[in-house]
């Protein structure tokens, strides 16, 4: 590891800022990687390194217990569509979901959540008087 | 709703997508996930269309199994040429 790079820390510290260093589970392990940047989507909050690859908050070494997570109804009707569009748009375009840790794959599996969380547990709810 | 409610709802959801296996999809199980999603989204749906009220969320609902069967689609079309 270089001088000028931070090994990322919970507490006060999270979540990690760009150009530090996290600690993740993988198929191969734990791995490290560094930050480019730090996004919510959907659901919980990615962290998209600087070789492209996209990592679940859950599964950084050392992240808050549990996981900070939005609630499905606190996303907009904009964003929602928009994240709709562009997952349409990448499957059209032949990515594969199957590449584990590439944007398609961690926003497929947000939405999935998402709309599993959004429609499965409203169905569980008194109706909502509009 | 309370620090307490919001922490017990947090534990809900994180069990509740555990046990869908949503959390962290295997790449081999995206179109299985995705049809039970498609199934999730119906069966709000035809909740939805017993009632006069919900109109934007009936919206959502018939949008969101729109992206779904399209989202099917495309992947098992990318499965049946991964294994030409």
């Amino acid at each position: 590891m270089k001088a000028t790079e931070k090994q990322a820390s919970t507490g006060a510290n999270w979540p990690p800022e760009e150009g530090q260093i996290i600690t993740f589970s993988s198929v191969n392990g734990l791995t490290e990687g560094m930050v480019k940047d730090v996004r919510w989507g959907l659901v919980w909050r990615d962290f998209i390194l600087d070789d492209g690859r996209v990592i679940p908050e859950h599964k950084v070494l050392d992240h808050p217990e549990p996981p900070v997570w939005r609630k499905p109804e606190d996303v907009a009707q904009d964003e929602r569509e928009a994240w709709e569009r562009r997952l349409v748009s990448m499957a059209e375009d032949g990515l594969d979901p199957r590449d584990r840790e590439q944007p398609f794959w961690a926003e497929l599996n947000q939405y999935l959540a998402y709309t599993y969380l959004r429609f499965k547990q409203a169905g569980l709810k008194p109706p909502n008087p509009e | 709703m309370t620090l307490t409610d919001e922490e017990s709802e947090k534990e809900r959801n994180w069990k509740a997508l555990s046990e869908a296996g949503l959390i962290d999809i295997a790449p081999d199980e995206f179109a299985k996930r995705i049809k039970e999603a498609k199934q999730v989204v119906m069966g709000r749906l035809s909740e939805l269309l017993e009632r006069t009220t919900d109109i934007r969320e009936r919206e959502a609902a018939a949008y969101s199994l729109a992206t779904l069967k399209e989202l099917e689609r495309t992947v098992s079309r990318g499965r049946r040429r991964g294994s030409d």
